[in-house]
């Protein structure tokens, strides 16, 4: 298992996984193996890491101010009637 | 004013902490501090908005999603401050949220169970990407994207930006599905190996 889990088919399929285009089976059959190698998981972790980091590149747009007291309110943190906290 | 007043009350609440960490507000957050996520929404919701924005190409889409978003990571303790960056989290998070809702697919628990399949270990150390700040990170980001291969990198971008599909990618660079297929996973692969491999 663990000379399996360090090929090249193995590496194309973690980055399938985590770009998350694997079809419903091939995610099980993918998680299953990731329970059980550490050298695998390692990858996707890695893997994923690297595509997130990819989120601070888009460039910044300045969400519309009112959806801050909305969100905030939405969580209870904020009365958007009063503005208190 | 509400800004000002928000401001106030959490300086209250940290005291002499003038700048807490994504690590701290995230734990205070999980011990009763909700005004926690002030902070958090502050930090992130450009980042969260910004990424909704780009894939849905709506205002209003873009809106709900970023507080869908917020929601959700209020609700879940899927994300370990120790184990990861937030803004990563996010951004990923929103990338997949987006993607279910152009291609309609009802799979909004399917990330957070990706993320989770890879935290069970406490031996490994974070790397020092996940360290980094969302500056630094932007930095090796940019660097490392110019050393991909041109056509990668267009399929890259074009997948993780726009939320296109291989087919949508392929037809739009004229290519085979199974070409686009290929080279954005060597793609993801090439940019984990400068990233993480080359130990920026």
């Amino acid at each position: 298992m663990n000379n399996f889990s360090t090929s090249d088919e193995i590496k194309e399929l973690a980055a399938a996984y985590v770009l998350d285009e694997l079809e419903p089976s091939e995610v099980a059959d993918f998680e299953q193996l990731l329970t059980t190698d550490i050298v695998v998981r390692q990858e996707v972790r890695e893997l994923q890491i690297a595509l997130g980091g990819l989120s601070v590149n888009v460039p910044q747009l300045t969400p519309p101010p009112h959806l801050r007291a909305k969100t905030l309110a939405s969580l209870g943190v904020f009365n958007e009637q009063t503005g208190e906290i | 004013m509400l800004q000002y007043l928000a401001s106030n009350v959490l300086m209250s609440v940290w005291g002499n902490m003038k700048n807490p960490s994504d690590a701290e507000l995230v734990c205070g957050l999980r011990s009763g501090q909700k005004y926690s996520i002030t902070i958090l929404y502050d930090r992130y919701a450009g980042l969260v908005y910004s990424i909704a924005y780009r894939i849905l190409q709506n205002d209003q889409e873009a809106e709900d999603l970023t507080q869908d978003i917020f929601i959700t990571f209020w609700q879940s303790d899927r994300f370990d401050p120790t184990r990861g960056s937030l803004s990563s989290f996010l951004g990923l998070l929103t990338r997949s949220r987006a993607i279910d809702k152009i291609r309609q697919r009802a799979t909004a628990n399917n990330f957070l169970s990706r993320w989770q399949q890879t935290i069970t270990e406490n031996s490994t150390s974070p790397s020092p990407l996940e360290l980094a700040t969302v500056q630094e990170t932007q930095i090796k980001i940019q660097h490392v994207m110019r050393q991909l291969p041109a056509l990668q990198r267009q399929i890259l971008e074009l997948n993780y930006y726009e939320g296109f599909s291989h087919n949508q990618i392929a037809e739009s660079l004229n290519l085979t599905p199974g070409v686009v297929k290929s080279r954005l996973r060597q793609a993801l692969i090439q940019l984990k190996a400068q990233l993480i491999d080359r130990k920026y």
